[in-house]
């Protein structure tokens, strides 16, 4: 009798964030499954409104990256009036975009994966948490909390003007920077800058330790999908998608955002009702279309990063891959994170010298000009596409959203699978798989705040049952 | 012009005959809040929020189409009223699909100001949650129906300032709507000049500019008096 | 006479598009409401989530209490249906078991470690049935957030302020 042991999170939203490990007869991992975060009755919101207020409503459904919809959501109404935008209005996208990317992935190294990371998987679990992890490296800590501030402090001078609104519209944004913004940024850059260094120090220090989960956590071959600037850079608000195979071969090199469809489709699983998408050309079966997007699948796709400190790193990168390969393992996910703040960093510095960033040529007015409209951007979290279709009038009549959390599924769940393989032994639910479960979801970041508001917060609920339907183990975690 | 005088809250003042209770509430300085009464325009007495009471009358009156009369001991602020009040804001914002956070008169709506003063933290009434439609068929402005709250202000002002009257109200009850034209789509009207003196005094999100985004509508009601001023007096303010 | 100028910091979270789970910014500002008409001084962050650069607000020299407001999950026909207040232990105190999201607790040993300071903390809820996207409450909630006066009423006199500062 196939046994399956359910790894539950208790999260206030029904529909998601649940773990099971599915065993088969003689008590080997068969299958996993993550059931992330659905946007179940979010239609409701947006159907029959007028498309520019989608920015605004999508950046209110989602709390940790709200700046990634309003970006998404700006380009799919960009497409619709079919403009091209100011290039000040773009260059400030971009730029509020780049310290979105320092915040976001700021949390995930200090905050999320810091007590793993700098403490230890084995460690004791009363002190390998963000309590255990200040009280012994508050340094650090610290640091994380002004590399985050640093970028939020971006985010506000351009966004928070007015109570909670989209500044980026359809057709640009409203508001450009000022001179004393420009100002207080570039007298912040230096210490950005530094406290990036100290984590890529700290992250490189401990790799020879990590060196079993390295193998063990998702490390196996997938394809890579992302976005690519035209010549293949790194790129995080426009550009390509293009398509990476497990050997590192450019499958597609580089299609326009609107034709996603012919690469992208969602298949259906009766045990969730969440779609599963996967690179159409190879097709669902036995998990042929897996792929990865986030920071790991950006920095394999790119040809180059287009900084010198971020390019300098990404050759240390492309080591990790064997034989010219990819880098396959998700346990690098954090090393790419950090990179692409030092390419963040960069970015902004380039363009706090830019004239046009304070330009007040930021928006671009038309009416409805095309049926559908697609925005396809890189949340740090990895891809997010934004499609709406409208009436004549501007009405929004279909909206599909495939978030970044979305588009790791699959990939999510081989990775608990390969976890749960190597680690776990009959029903003995060790302190150790579970800390290894969750830092194997947690190395995709994923968006479980989408509708709850706990940062983080990944309780677990462990159970065995047997194949009478009795409950052999169980354990629980807060 | 004969003067009468009458009691409000406790003070004895006087008023213009023809004036309206309201107007003579309001030159004493004292709040009391409005929907459907819009300076320039006639008064409808729709809302109910300037509703008073009056010694001597069980019913209460709505101030801004009772004319002052002489003796008159009039309340402007009490718990009862205070509860009717919020009671009114409460049924307005069950009545239709209110979802502040993305409403393009966040922070500047007239609604929503008039439920913050009141203190109106919830609604004790169910949603209704209608499924209303919206109509952009018009080149410049949007008609969102689950905003309105039927103050009547833009038909008042399309009738009597525009002179063009497009718009109106149909049906009864629970199942008025603002209509455009013989119910048309507002594109397709003859009648509208497309002056936008509708949108501009609309109290809430109900009528905006075409490509407003959240929080981004600001609404110019003073333009009214001006255009009356000009138009009746001849007094021309160019400020 | 002094202390009673002191700063309260309300720290609230929620998403307000998910129906309850926004009430505790609702009760945030009520809050605010009150304790601004009683001539306290009072600043409010409201905000999805709790994030660590809150602990350095928390650790203001300005700051006397901390009053974290949240939506508490109860199962439909429960009959504990009233805000809640409950005191933070000092981070000295509790276990640090939490795991590596950020509650509470988490943000006070954060005040704690990284800027020595331990405001005094409390933890108010409102209790919350309906997450479906959307705004308004439950009745529930909505019952819970109308009787505010009655949670205060049951509170200790010039809650959430204290006589003397047990900081650090």
């Amino acid at each position: 009798m196939a046994k399956t042991i359910v790894i539950d999170p208790v999260t206030r939203i029904e529909g998601h964030g649940k773990i099971s490990i599915h065993l088969d007869q003689d008590g080997k991992v068969a299958d996993a499954r993550f059931h992330v975060t659905e946007f179940r009755g979010f239609e409701r919101f947006c159907e029959g409104r007028t498309f520019p207020e989608m920015p605004g409503i999508t950046m209110r459904i989602c709390g940790i990256c709200p700046v990634s919809h309003m970006l998404a959501s700006a380009k799919a109404c960009d497409a619709i009036v079919g403009v091209s935008i100011p290039p000040a209005a773009e260059k400030l996208r971009r730029l509020i975009n780049h310290a979105q990317y320092v915040q976001s992935h700021a949390l995930s190294f200090f905050h999320l994966s810091g007590p793993d990371l700098l403490l230890g998987m084995e460690s004791d679990p009363a002190a390998r948490n963000v309590v255990g992890l200040i009280q012994q490296h508050p340094e650090i800590a610290r640091s994380g909390i002004r590399l985050r501030q640093f970028g939020q402090e971006i985010i506000r001078m351009l966004g928070s003007k007015s109570v909670h609104p989209p500044w980026a519209v359809p057709g640009g944004v409203r508001e450009p920077l000022n001179a004393e913004n420009l100002n207080e940024i570039s007298r912040k850059l230096p210490e950005a800058f530094e406290i990036t260094e100290i984590a890529l120090d700290l992250l490189k220090d401990r790799y020879e330790k990590f060196k079993p989960e390295t193998e063990r956590y998702g490390d196996f071959p997938s394809l890579y999908i992302g976005l690519v600037t035209p010549d293949g850079g790194l790129e995080h608000y426009d550009g390509l998608l293009r398509v990476m195979d497990a050997e590192g071969r450019i499958i597609e090199p580089g299609l326009h955002t609107d034709r996603y469809k012919e690469i992208i489709a969602e298949a259906v699983e009766t045990w969730s009702y969440l779609k599963f998408p996967y690179y159409k050309p190879a097709g669902y079966e036995n998990g042929a279309g897996l792929y990865r997007v986030g920071p790991l699948a950006r920095l394999n796709i790119c040809d180059f990063a287009g900084t010198p400190r971020a390019d300098r790193e990404l050759r240390q990168f492309r080591r990790l891959g064997v034989g010219g390969r990819p880098v396959t393992s998700s346990f690098h996910y954090h090393y790419a994170r950090l990179i692409e703040i030092l390419f963040a960093l960069e970015r902004i510095q380039e363009l706090i010298q830019d004239p046009d960033v304070t330009s007040d040529h930021v928006r671009s007015h038309a009416g409805v000009n095309r049926p559908v409209g697609i925005g396809i951007m890189e949340a740090p979290r990895g891809t997010l596409i934004h499609e709406y279709n409208v009436d004549e009038n501007g009405i929004i009549k279909k909206v599909n959203l495939l978030v970044a959390t979305g588009n790791n599924n699959q990939a999510m769940n081989k990775t608990v699978r390969q976890i749960a393989e190597a680690y776990l032994s009959g029903n003995d639910i060790s302190e150790g798989l579970l800390n290894r479960v969750e830092h194997g979801i947690r190395l995709y970041d994923p968006c479980l705040s989408c509708s709850t508001h706990a940062v983080g917060q990944m309780p677990l609920h462990v159970q065995i049952v047997d194949s009478n339907g009795e409950v052999v183990a169980e354990r629980f975690r807060d | 012009m004969s003067v009468v005088t009458l009691t409000i809250n406790d003070k004895l003042v006087s008023a213009q005959a023809d004036k309206s209770l309201l107007r003579a509430i309001k030159d004493q300085g004292i709040e009391i809040p409005t929907l459907c009464h819009l300076e320039g325009l006639s008064e409808r007495g729709g809302c109910r929020l300037c509703m008073v009471e009056m010694q001597g009358s069980p019913r209460l009156l709505a101030s801004c189409v009772t004319p002052v009369q002489e003796g008159m001991v009039i309340t402007t602020h009490s718990e009862r009223l205070t509860n009717y009040r919020r009671m009114i804001v409460e049924l307005l914002l069950a009545e239709r699909n209110h979802i502040c956070c993305g409403c393009v008169m966040n922070g500047n709506c007239e609604l929503q100001s008039v439920a913050a003063k009141l203190g109106v933290d919830h609604v004790r009434y169910d949603y209704l949650c209608p499924d209303l439609p919206m109509d952009a068929s018009h080149e410049r402005y949007v008609l969102d129906h689950n905003r309105c709250i039927l103050c009547s202000r833009c038909n008042r002002v399309c009738d009597e300032v525009e002179g063009a009257h497009t718009l109106d109200t149909a049906g009864r009850g629970i199942d008025s709507r603002v209509i455009t034209g013989m119910n048309q789509p507002w594109g397709t009207s003859r009648s509208c000049t497309g002056c936008g003196k509708c949108v501009q005094v609309c109290p809430t999100g109900a009528l905006f500019k075409k490509g407003a985004t959240a929080s981004e509508m600001v609404k110019q009601h003073d333009f009214l008096l001006w255009i009356l001023d000009g138009r009746d007096k001849k007094i021309w303010r160019w400020s | 006479m002094a202390d009673r100028r002191r700063m309260i910091l309300i720290i609230a979270y929620g998403n307000s598009l998910r129906r309850d789970d926004g009430a505790g910014l609702m009760l945030a500002e009520i809050l605010e409401r009150i304790w601004k008409e009683r001539n306290l001084k009072v600043h409010r962050e409201s905000v999805h989530q709790l994030t660590p650069e809150l602990a350095e607000l928390m650790a203001g020299d300005a700051i006397s209490v901390v009053i974290f407001v949240d939506t508490r999950v109860i199962p439909p026909g429960s009959d504990s249906l009233r805000i809640e207040a409950s005191r933070l232990a000092s981070p000295e105190d509790f276990s640090p078991g939490m795991g590596h999201h950020m509650g509470p607790l988490t943000l006070m040993a954060y005040a704690r470690y990284l800027y020595g300071k331990t405001p005094d903390a409390w933890l108010v809820t409102v209790p919350g049935i309906d997450f479906d996207h959307g705004e308004g409450f439950s009745d529930a909630t909505a019952g819970a957030l109308s009787k505010v006066g009655d949670f205060l009423e049951a509170m200790p006199r010039n809650w959430p302020l204290v006589e003397s500062s047990p900081g650090p």
